[in-house]
């Protein structure tokens, strides 16, 4: 298997507090790994990290072959858990940005996904409701062909259709040349998605395989595995 | 860069027309207003004038002045909103974007050092427009003879126009420069807000202090300097301000100015967390 990334033993310490305790995760192609953990976990800080907006104390992260920088920028699509667009922006002018900043922006496949989600594009960034944000935000980073999507808790806050929607449109988005990270709590409504999967609990991967495969050694959905492995967390 | 650019610019264009629109609205009456009383100026003996004795005249100077305050005003507040458009990209989640596009720290400092210069530039062209358009006004109505005399040195109004925009651009950027150093460098090693922005008005203190330490003390070994006097006040016969540059002293501050530009950028993509 062709690796896309590698993470080796990555720790990551703030002041009085060690958020990553030597992470190793290993993703190929075509996949979408699940990382699922309680709040304040690591999992934000880990995709950060693989995103290049965070550095780690120590180890390594390659994003095929290369530490995260300026290069690895422009194959990582990041969706942050909370709005990043400016607020001065029309839905049209944060396309707009995409397009100027990433090649790999497709302004066809985005205007799309703004129609599947009932977007307007003349309409003002600050004035979407949170669950319009998500899609909004969600289009902008799948439309990009990029090599690795990290969508973290792309369904924190949103209503069960606005669910669904993006459930499909990460689905739609799915291609064998790429993967992508999905962090979140929701295990439920997203698990049926998961190629892979990760546990990650106080700065530490606890549980990781393959998501069919754990489901059929512990005969349990990965959510029921999630809710018994978090139980006592 | 020059895509940033303009992101930046447009992202308070609406704030700055406000700001220079007021600017020159104001202006606009004050010189009309001034043009419709007659003037300011009344002759005491055919060589020296002074403020003509009526209400009027005090209005119009009390404009002139406001128009003066406003009119430093408006580098002052393009020189905080492009100094806060950094430390916003730091401390909120916009910084997320910014700093997710493939593009170097120095792009994205110079992307917005130049944004600020250009408002800059709109802004002061307008001021020394505007002090020129008051002074011609002023002197036109108060006396024609005044008014000729004063045309006479058309060339070294120009000339002196030139350096003074020269000037307070460079000035600007010096102090932006500083301004961008010192939050990127708190934000790289400090990362909590409150103490940080206080930090960062201590570095940027200090960085000034220590620019203008390191340059006094080049000044002092290598004292050669150009007069450009001669070129600016070459048709006043008397005698004339001096405006000379210390050489060493000039070729330091534009190195130093470089060097905490790069270190911007290198902190911005290698040091900075958000």
């Amino acid at each position: 298997m062709d690796t896309l990334l590698q993470i080796k033993n990555v720790t990551k310490n703030y002041v009085g507090k060690r958020a990553l305790k030597g992470v190793n995760l290993t993703l190929g192609y075509g996949k979408i790994l699940g990382l699922m953990g309680p709040n304040g976990s690591g999992k934000t800080t880990l995709m950060k990290i693989i995103v290049g907006l965070q550095k780690p104390s120590s180890g390594e992260v390659l994003i095929t072959g290369q530490a995260p920088g300026v290069h690895t920028k422009s194959m990582v699509s990041f969706l942050p858990d909370v709005n990043h667009l400016y607020s001065w922006m029309k839905v049209k002018d944060a396309m707009a940005f995409y397009k100027d900043f990433f090649p790999d922006f497709d302004a066809v496949k985005c205007s799309e996904m703004l129609l599947f989600m009932r977007l307007d594009a003349s309409t003002n960034v600050k004035s979407l409701s949170k669950g319009m944000m998500e899609k909004l935000n969600l289009s902008l980073t799948l439309s990009r062909k990029a090599k690795l999507y990290v969508l973290d808790e792309p369904l924190g806050g949103v209503d069960p259709v606005a669910r669904e929607q993006i459930i499909d449109s990460i689905l739609k988005n799915y291609r064998e040349d790429s993967s992508v990270i999905i962090s979140t709590h929701l295990v439920n409504d997203i698990e049926r998605l998961f190629d892979e999967v990760a546990f990650i609990s106080d700065g530490n991967i606890i549980l990781y395989g393959d998501a069919e495969e754990l489901r059929q050694e512990h005969a349990k959905s990965i959510d029921e595995l999630y809710r018994e492995v978090f139980q006592n967390v | 860069m020059y895509n940033l650019m303009k992101y930046e610019i447009k992202s308070r264009y609406k704030s700055l027309c406000w700001l220079i629109g007021i600017f020159i609205v104001f202006n606009v009456f004050t010189m009309l207003k001034i043009a419709m009383d007659g003037g300011m100026l009344e002759s005491l003996n055919g060589i020296t004038y002074s403020l003509k004795e009526s209400s009027s005249s005090h209005v119009n100077f009390m404009l002139l002045m406001i128009a003066g305050f406003y009119g430093g005003l408006v580098p002052l507040l393009i020189a905080i909103w492009g100094l806060q458009s950094m430390a916003k990209d730091l401390h909120q989640p916009t910084g997320y974007l910014i700093l997710s596009i493939p593009q170097r720290g120095y792009s994205i400092v110079g992307a917005k050092l130049l944004a600020a210069l250009v408002e800059f530039t709109i802004g002061l062209l307008l001021i020394v427009a505007f002090v020129i358009l008051h002074v011609v006004n002023i002197a036109r109505l108060g006396s024609l003879d005044l008014y000729v005399r004063m045309t006479e040195y058309n060339e070294v109004v120009v000339k002196l126009s030139i350096f003074i925009i020269l000037g307070l651009i460079y000035l600007f950027m010096y102090v932006m420069v500083a301004g961008y150093f010192s939050t990127v460098f708190i934000r790289s090693f400090f990362a909590g807000r409150k103490f940080g922005n206080l930090a960062a008005f201590v570095t940027f203190v200090v960085v000034l202090y220590l620019m203008s330490q390191v340059i006094q003390a080049v000044e002092l070994m290598f004292p050669a300097s150009i007069d450009i006097s001669f070129w600016i006040f070459d048709k006043i016969p008397t005698r004339v301000p001096s405006t000379s540059f210390n050489i060493a002293g000039t070729i330091t501050e534009i190195a130093i100015l470089f060097g905490l530009f790069w270190g911007t950028g290198w902190l911005l993509e290698n040091q900075v967390e958000v």
